[in-house]
């Protein structure tokens, strides 16, 4: 039952952790940030203006990108299969890429192609993830998964490379350069406007959802260590934002693809070996 | 099938401060092809200069060319009308004068490197420093009234008087940011993804800065010694402590190293200035109307600014030319872009520090 | 990157440096520069105000009844356009008496409202100044 109610808000608790993530990045500089319910004012002056429909394919790409990562919210609650769960979330990515390309603007077409290398760089390391815990507890589910204890500790250089692919899903420096607004002016989301564009808006609430759910598979049935992580992850993914640039494609591929999937390789051999 | 894609830097922007518009054409994100269009912010200054405004009042409408700029135009301005009308003025007007074009650089170039830290990505940097420029904007309201726009020079001398207890104050602002300017200097050399976006990247050679013209930090930053407080003698710059500052990369990194040497050089001047300041006078009466023709140029933040009036005899000027510093390096802009990536076009383009509303007045 | 790293972690616990302005008062300086005030009493009539002003924000135009002062020989009354003029202090340092008939006070212009009709109540100004001349 309370399953059935934390999917329907999911989006709402999404908003809250969105808000309040806003209020501390001030806070970190030095200014006074803006209301805790900012993202619901955003919701309600976006759904008066006027909504532009530039082919019914870039409108309905937008909409299905938005109910994939609720479906994928509601599997990981409901406690589906992790692998399923990962390549569903590819899909969902796949449409908003689709969407992209689909109209001939050319900031549209860069931010696209983007998405799609960054994409390369990171599902690597989450299909590693997912082998790694069914090395560890022996099935693919997540309900399996959580009853086990904390897996943290076989999986450390697992949690690294993951911590590294973080910033690229929640669009923060130093690798946001898919939705880069100095350079490319939001890439996918300038064509998107009025309620389209609220979809988008909300999708990104639901993959900070989508992450910090993860990030508390890997506390087992321990809750208390996964508030902890949870917290400890958020001021921490901040604090780095607040104090690096921006990194170009060519680097971040290099960095993530080289030190993520060569920290998950070894991690994957030391659990064959034990 | 076409092999390159044009990609506009269009004329709104939001990396832009004001509206220019390049079009890129590029080879999968790599520029081979530049086009630039200045002229968006035209105005008119000029012919309204000769027509609706009386001599005395034009130092007030030059003063608008530019926000940033806007005491560099108004001394220049007025300095020609000066030497047109054989005019003496004190020597405590001519050191208030060289304090508040020092405090004009100093706010200028902080906000040029807010500016570039924010097209990098680095927003927290980008709001640091624009924390620490509110101590200059407020000895600036407390020594002419206003925060950017002064009012403040007129022919004969300068308009208001620097009262002994604000002095204390102005120092105090001054010592803080000379503090912070150190922290700045240590984070732009070792931050590790600055000198990814920054080292290397819109490089000018020392020839290529002669051959395309290019005046002010861009052509110090390669090693060009040009500059114009070195060659007047019209206002003591060399009485005051001015000291030239180069580098030799040519790149975005130091450019920002030059500024912000030229910064400490600012503060250092400012603190002799007002520990050495001269009693007098600051305003003395002119009378007279201007004929002839006259040339006057000075040094804004971002390099050489010129100015040419003729008049003949009547209250209306005849002619007024000016010529801003950005409209001097275009042709040096379009070839830094050349070679590069997309991704570098607007972080560069803010290193250059760009004032549109000079260059298309 | 470490200092940025202690230094965004140490203003988590300090106060934010931006006061939100309306709703919070700072203090305005005594030599604040503001809205130009005339005396009527003292004014001679000399115009000199009227051609130092660069923008042209103060007219002296004829009307049916003038002020009984005896300057005054051509009947003129002074009007001063707050939005139009730039605060710079021109008129005060052209006026032969300064702190009697025009000087300036540091007091902020009223936000204008369209029933006030700026606008168009200057061009009519401006029209019957020219009509004298």
């Amino acid at each position: 039952m309370i399953e059935i109610l934390l999917i329907l808000f999911a989006p709402i608790l999404g908003g809250l952790v969105y808000g309040f993530e806003r209020v501390v990045r001030a806070r970190m500089q030095n200014r006074q940030g803006p209301p805790l319910l900012q993202p619901f004012y955003d919701m309600y002056k976006l759904i008066d203006k006027q909504s532009f429909i530039v082919n019914p394919y870039h409108s309905i790409l937008g909409v299905m990108h938005f109910l994939t990562l609720w479906a994928v919210v509601a599997f990981v609650i409901l406690g589906g299969n992790l692998l399923y769960i990962v390549f569903l979330h590819l899909l969902s990515v796949i449409f908003i890429i689709l969407a992209g390309f689909s109209v001939n603007s050319i900031y549209s077409h860069i931010g696209s192609n983007r998405e799609l290398l960054a994409t390369l760089a990171y599902e690597p390391v989450l299909v590693m993830l997912s082998v790694g815990f069914f090395m560890l507890n022996g099935s693919f589910d997540i309900s399996v998964i959580r009853e086990h204890t904390s897996s943290i500790f076989p999986l450390f250089l697992l949690f690294l490379a993951f911590l590294l692919v973080i910033p690229i899903k929640l669009k923060k420096s130093p690798f946001d350069a898919s939705e880069a607004h100095q350079e490319i002016v939001g890439g996918v989301e300038i064509e998107f406007s009025g309620v389209f564009f609220e979809f988008i808006y909300m999708a990104k609430w639901l993959e900070y959802v989508f992450i910090y759910l993860l990030l508390l598979l890997f506390a087992g049935n321990n809750i208390i260590l996964g508030a902890g992580l949870a917290v400890a992850v958020f001021f921490l993914v901040n604090l780095v934002d607040n104090s690096t640039a921006r990194v170009k494609m060519v680097h971040l591929v290099k960095i993530v693809l080289g030190i993520g999937v060569t920290l998950g390789m070894l991690n994957l051999l030391g659990l064959g070996y034990v | 099938m076409k092999k390159t894609i044009n990609i506009p830097l269009g004329s709104q922007h939001i990396s832009l401060l004001e509206p220019v518009r390049f079009k890129f054409e590029c080879e999968n994100e790599k520029i081979i092809g530049v086009d630039a269009d200045v002229g968006f912010v035209h105005r008119g200054v000029e012919k309204a200069c000769t027509t609706s405004f009386k001599f005395d009042a034009i130092g007030y409408v030059v003063a608008r060319v530019c926000g940033l700029c806007a005491i560099t135009h108004s001394l220049t301005y007025t300095a020609a009308v000066e030497k047109l009308l054989g005019a003496q003025i004190t020597s405590k007007a001519k050191y208030l004068r060289i304090l508040l074009l020092e405090l004009d650089r100093i706010h200028s170039h902080m906000l040029c490197l807010s500016h570039t830290c924010e097209n990098a990505g680095f927003e927290a940097m980008f709001m640091r420093i624009m924390g620490d420029r509110e101590h200059i904007m407020e000895i600036q309201e407390l020594i002419t009234g206003n925060r950017v726009q002064f009012d403040y020079i007129s022919i004969g001398g300068v308009n208001r008087d620097l009262a002994p207890e604000s002095v204390q104050k102005i120092k105090e602002n001054l010592y803080i940011v000379k503090q912070k300017v150190q922290g700045y200097m240590d984070e732009f050399t070792n931050n590790w993804s600055l000198s990814l976006k920054f080292k290397g990247i819109g490089m000018l050679s020392l020839d290529d800065a002669y051959m395309y013209n290019a005046i002010g930090p861009l052509a110090r930053a390669s090693g060009l010694r040009i500059d114009v407080r070195n060659e007047i003698d019209y206002l003591p710059y060399h009485e005051v402590g001015y000291k030239m500052q180069t580098h030799t990369d040519g790149d975005i990194n130091a450019r920002n190293l030059v500024r912000l040497a030229e910064l400490v050089n600012s503060i250092e001047m400012c603190e002799n200035i007002l520990n050495g300041l001269p009693e007098g006078d600051i305003f003395t009466k002119i009378k007279g109307k201007p004929q002839g023709e006259a040339l006057m140029r000075f040094e804004a933040p971002r390099g050489e600014l010129m100015y040419y009036i003729k008049g003949n005899g009547s209250a209306m000027l005849e002619r007024v030319r000016i010529k801003t510093p950005t409209f001097s390096c275009i042709p040096a802009f379009s070839h830094i872009f050349l070679g590069g990536d997309y991704a570098d076009a607007p972080a560069v383009l803010a290193s250059f520090d760009p004032c549109m509303s000079c260059t298309a007045k | 990157m470490f200092t940025s790293f202690i230094k965004a972690l140490a203003n988590l616990f300090k106060k934010p440096q931006t006061i939100d302005y309306p709703v919070t008062p700072i203090a305005k300086d005594k030599e604040y520069r503001g809205l130009i005030e005339y005396g009527e009493e003292s004014c001679i009539y000399c115009l000199k105000c009227e051609h130092a002003c660069p923008p042209g924000a103060i007219l002296f135009v004829p009307v049916e009844n003038p002020s009984t002062n005896e300057k005054n020989k051509k009947g003129l009354a002074y009007n001063y356009n707050p939005y139009l003029c730039i605060y710079c202090g021109e008129c005060v340092r052209a006026c032969p008496k300064p702190e009697e008939a025009l000087w300036q006070s540091n007091k902020k212009p009223d936000v204008a409202v369209k029933s006030d009709n700026v606008n168009s109540g200057w061009f009519e100004l401006e029209k019957q100044h020219k009509e004298q001349l």
